[in-house]
């Protein structure tokens, strides 16, 4: 928990990548330059 | 959050769901689902852990309110699949402006302390109205 990034509201996102359908990279801020974005992480797929 | 579809298109917001499996596994879900907004995955964890989501203890895994959240979600017709990538990590959800800036962020203390659509609809009205697009 400790290495864990504390990020609140105010401060600036991280950068992070995130994997499409296809395995390409997305990047979190070609997301969020369209407009606002909605990030929801989900305890587990399925 | 399909239910209120709609409420986050007139505010012309960006959903995106991030699963902790690889971005195929994530899709093919969604694409089961119905669900209409982007999903992405997160096999490495490294957003999970950028945002601050960390993973969750047995105690954050195993109570009687995610046993009850499980059997709402099943009288309301989901059918869980076999869960894929990492189990333990915990939820959270987040509103990002334009600008890169957090607006607004809410991690779950357990694994079925999730953020409801209202509560982000809320959240992305405290932006101002949306830009023309």
């Amino acid at each position: 928990m400790s290495e864990e990034a504390k990020i609140e509201a105010g401060g600036s996102a991280p950068e992070a990548a995130l994997e499409s359908k296809a395995g390409e990279r997305v990047r979190l801020s070609d997301l969020w330059g369209e407009g606002p974005l909605v990030l929801v992480f989900l305890r587990h797929l399925g | 959050m399909r239910r209120s579809w709609a409420g986050f298109e007139e505010r012309r917001a960006r959903v995106v769901a991030v699963s902790p499996a690889g971005g195929e596994a994530t899709a093919a879900v969604c694409g089961m689902l119905g669900v209409p907004f982007t999903c992405l995955g997160d096999p490495s964890g490294k957003a999970y852990d950028a945002f601050g989501l960390g993973r969750a203890g047995l105690s954050q895994m195993v109570s009687l309110r995610i046993l009850w959240q499980s059997v709402r979600s099943l009288v309301r017709g989901n059918r869980p699949s076999r869960p894929q990538g990492d189990i333990s990590r915990l939820p959270g959800a987040f509103v990002i402006d334009r600008g890169g800036v957090v607006r607004w962020a809410r991690r779950g203390h357990d694994a079925a302390d999730h953020a409801g659509a209202a509560e982000l609809l809320v959240a992305l009205d405290k932006l101002g109205p949306p830009g023309p697009g």
